[in-house]
């Protein structure tokens, strides 16, 4: 293999395609036979939650004023992008409305999450409530049902779906 | 005696010690175990297998790489097999345990199966892989990884032994065509799941008194070389600041090395300084080349490239107040891999089933199930190593009673997953 230059750090990097990869493996390692990721299990793995925070990081556009989670669920997530970029978070209890940390009005806020529940809307109408202003949503997991516009997900069904080894899903 | 799933006796610890005994005697003369991967005595091993696992019944064959797998016939040879096995080849001067416990669980467990007349559904299959120590030529789990189709009849002329060697004509001189390797690849339609019984090759299990390790991750690693170029002079005119001594900057990233892995934020993180060449190695010269071999292992995919990329930050910051010269090349690179959960469920659900504690942990080694696992979802299961942990020496050691426990949680895990996989697919 060639010599390192002056890239140092980033050459012994792996390239975004492999990272990938390795990334999707581990996800479906922790799935069930049926291909159904549980949150909780991956989220509380540092290899894996360390990298998802990267990842995100890198979709999240420069303005973004608070990251904003689920509670409960989401927690970790939410806490590992802030701890990646520097930028700090909310989580908002969907069920009661309560928001954990500071939110203000006008504000621009992502929101990150593990997967969006099918059907759910209410973390972006809570958010509509309370004036802040949703730049961008990221998720880890594709939405079982159609996402809605502006919804970015790192892994789709394929990804995590088919065999449950390394390399590149079926 | 405790039974297996209500089915299969338990193994006996004696079984055990006289298939582990008899492996270990074959053996190049000298301290320990050396039987060398693609050597004429790794092959006599393999054929010890499968002439007991031909008396037993069953269907052997050895593949295109070397590799034996006997056949036990499944209830509905529609289904794709669930495997197990280990190696039969060594390091040099090596212990009697390292993979051979996993081919002697695998003879067990054969043998418990026909005995017991357990009716699986799923065929299994009892595997010993060839050449999964990388000590000859330098890359480990050659066997596994060609079944994988990580390892092609390419790569196999490329290796070359501490002899000049080279692995394609290792493989032809003990009757291996290295030309044909690609045959012996995996289905992945074929194998349904595959679980490893290996010795710990550490202490942990030891330390907190569990009698069976269930690997959750395998380590990754990688690996540099740092070459460290300074000026070679006379020990006696060269004053002190005059001097650009390789090996005094070589050890410096050495020691910062050590530092980075006991860094708090490097909990699973392990970088290892192996191998160091001197030159010009004279007693009245200062060094002026250094080549230090690196290891790096962790858990924590990102990390682990994190912790070689300061390592190479800080070399170089060695080199600038040192004014030595600094380069570094990658040897290699694999991630870490989280083995497939259902799977060690499976484990861990036969263990306490059996009454067995168990930990989960890590794997600090890669092993052939590693590869396996790029086929069929693979498990580990590890057994105790005595003797503060110590393999790849003649010290090596675990106790007969640990290892047909960890046989009876093989044999029970190999069975849960065939119920298990059995009542899914109706
Ligand atoms: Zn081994």
């Amino acid at each position: 293999m060639a010599a390192l230059t002056a890239s140092i750090p980033p050459a012994v990097a792996q390239d975004r395609a492999s990272h990938r990869d390795d990334l999707a493996a581990d996800l479906r390692a922790l799935a069930d036979r049926r291909g159904d990721v549980d949150a909780f299990m991956i989220l509380s793995r540092p290899s894996i939650l360390r990298r998802l925070a990267r990842m995100i990081a890198e979709t999240l556009p420069v303005g973004i004023d608070r990251l904003v989670g689920s509670h409960g669920q989401d927690d970790a997530l939410v806490s590992a992008v802030a701890l990646h970029t520097g930028i700090p978070f909310a989580v908002v209890d969907t069920a009661s409305g309560a928001v954990h940390g500071e939110l203000h009005v006008s504000e621009k806020v992502a929101i990150v999450r593990t997967r969006r529940a099918a059907g759910e809307g209410t973390l972006e109408q809570r958010l509509e409530e309370l004036g802040a202003h949703v730049v961008t949503s990221v998720s880890v997991l594709a939405a079982e049902s159609t996402a809605s516009a502006g919804d970015r997900a790192l892994f789709g069904a394929a990804d995590i779906a088919g065999p449950v080894v390394p390399g590149r899903a079926a | 005696m405790t039974m297996v799933q209500g089915a299969v006796a338990s193994v006996r610890a004696e079984d055990v010690e006289v298939l582990i005994r008899e492996f270990a005697a074959m053996t190049e003369p000298g301290p320990g175990v050396t039987r060398l991967a693609y050597s004429r005595l790794e092959r006599e091993a393999h054929a010890v297998f499968a002439r007991y696992m031909r008396e037993l019944g069953l269907i052997v064959w050895t593949d295109a790489a070397g590799n034996t797998i006997a056949e036990l016939a499944g209830q509905d040879e529609s289904l794709p097999a669930i495997g197990t096995g280990s190696h039969l080849d060594s390091v040099p001067e090596g212990g009697s345990f390292d993979g051979v416990a996993g081919v002697v669980a695998a003879l067990e467990v054969a043998r418990l199966f026909v005995h017991g007349d357990v009716r699986n559904v799923h065929p299994m299959r009892f595997v010993v892989f060839a050449a999964e120590e990388g000590a000859r030529f330098g890359q480990a789990c050659t066997g596994s990884r060609i079944v994988a189709g990580l390892t092609t009849s390419s790569d196999v002329g490329t290796l070359v032994d501490n002899d000049g060697v080279v692995l394609a004509d290792a493989m032809a001189d003990v009757g291996i065509d290295p030309r044909r390797v690609e045959d012996a690849v995996w289905r992945r339609d074929d194998w349904a799941a595959f679980v490893e019984l290996h010795i710990e090759q550490g202490s942990v299990l030891t330390e907190v008194g569990a009698r069976v390790g269930i690997v959750d991750v395998i380590s990754g690693s990688t690996r540099l070389r740092i070459d460290v170029t300074g000026r070679a002079s006379h020990t006696g005119g060269t004053p002190m600041h005059r001097r650009a001594d390789a090996l005094a900057a070589a050890a410096q990233v050495i020691l910062t090395a050590e530092e980075i892995a006991n860094d708090a934020e490097h909990r699973g993180t392990r970088i290892t300084v192996g191998r160091i060449e001197v030159g010009p190695g004279s007693i009245t010269t200062i060094p002026g080349s250094a080549h230090l071999f690196v290891d790096v292992r962790d858990i924590d995919s990102d990390r682990q490239r994190e912790a070689a990329s300061q390592l190479i930050a800080a070399a170089y910051g060695v080199g600038e107040e040192r004014g030595v010269g600094i380069q570094v090349e990658m040897l290699a690179d694999a991630s870490p891999a989280v083995l497939p959960l259902w799977v060690r469920s499976s484990i861990a659900r036969s263990a306490s089933g059996l009454g067995v504690d168990y930990r989960v942990m890590p794997s600090g080694a890669s092993h052939d199930s590693q590869m396996v696992n790029h086929v069929c979802p693979a498990g580990m299961i590890f057994v105790p190593s005595q003797n503060h942990g110590i393999s790849h020496a003649p010290e090596e050691f675990s106790r007969f009673d640990d290892l047909a426990l960890g046989v009876d949680v093989l044999a029970a895990s190999l069975l849960d997953l065939d119920a298990r996989m059995q009542a899914e697919s109706q």
